[in-house]
């Protein structure tokens, strides 16, 4: 049954058609193809460009802001979403190097994907910085995952602006 | 019984002759393995630009358009936090 839920939403994701509520969300592809950029760009000569380490992680991150429970989205806003889609490719980090990156890049493709944008007077570099590594090693830090959760659905809520 | 022999027989020539068919082939590939030599760098050659390719025009390795445009803008937003963002 999970299996199949699974694989039904993986091809449903890899269409990229847009989803309930109108919120189109990024597919498995367009990370790899972010990863690949990423690492082209930044990652020097010790990259590895679209190696997944973690399919589970890459998938969970994917489908996370499209959870339901008890037939309500978990995630129902889209800063909501876009904080859980961020928390879980952080937290799982299923490439091989260059996972914050990409959370930065896809933060952006998602926006964009949904007629959004990010305001840097809100989300500056610094803050950006700060959190993805706050988000990304937040069990070594021994931060509670639901307040770096929080945090960042807070930054975000700020942040996210219409276009 | 004899019938069969022959068949056989008359099927193992067929084999032979593929056999040194195909050393003679062989042969003239040994002998044209150092004009080869020469033929798989192009090859390489080929991968090495079909990774540049990739590497150099990152919008074109992109399957969504979206997304592309989306990583020019957030590196241009952001170029020291993409540097200073490490694993």
């Amino acid at each position: 049954m999970l299996s199949s839920a699974l694989s039904r939403n993986t091809q449903a994701l890899s269409s990229g058609s847009p989803t309930d509520g109108g919120v189109r969300y990024l597919t498995v592809q367009d990370l790899v193809d972010l990863h690949r950029a990423v690492s082209a760009e930044f990652g020097g000569t010790q990259a590895h460009p679209g190696v997944v380490e973690s399919q589970f992680g890459l998938i969970n991150a994917v489908q996370r802001p499209q959870v339901t429970t008890l037939g309500r989205e978990a995630y129902p806003s889209f800063p909501d979403k876009v904080a859980a889609f961020l928390f879980a490719l952080l937290t799982h980090s299923p490439f091989r190097g260059g996972n914050r990156r990409v959370a930065l890049a896809s933060l952006f493709a998602f926006c964009e994907l949904n007629n959004r944008t990010i305001d840097t007077r809100v989300f500056d570099e610094k803050t950006a910085e700060s959190l993805f590594k706050r988000a990304a090693s937040h069990q070594q830090l021994g931060l509670a995952p639901e307040n770096v959760f929080r945090e960042i659905r807070e930054i975000l809520g700020r942040a996210i602006v219409n276009q | 019984m004899k019938h069969g022999n022959k068949k056989g027989k008359a099927k193992a020539p067929s084999g032979k002759k593929t056999k040194p068919a195909a050393k003679v082939k062989a042969s003239q590939g040994g002998s044209s393995t150092k004009k080869v030599s020469s033929q798989p760098a192009p090859v390489r050659t080929s991968g090495k630009n079909d990774s540049v390719k990739g590497r150099g025009n990152d919008g074109g390795s992109f399957n969504n358009p979206i997304v592309a445009n989306a990583f020019k803008r957030a590196v241009k937003k952001y170029p020291s936090a993409f540097k200073r963002l490490t694993d």
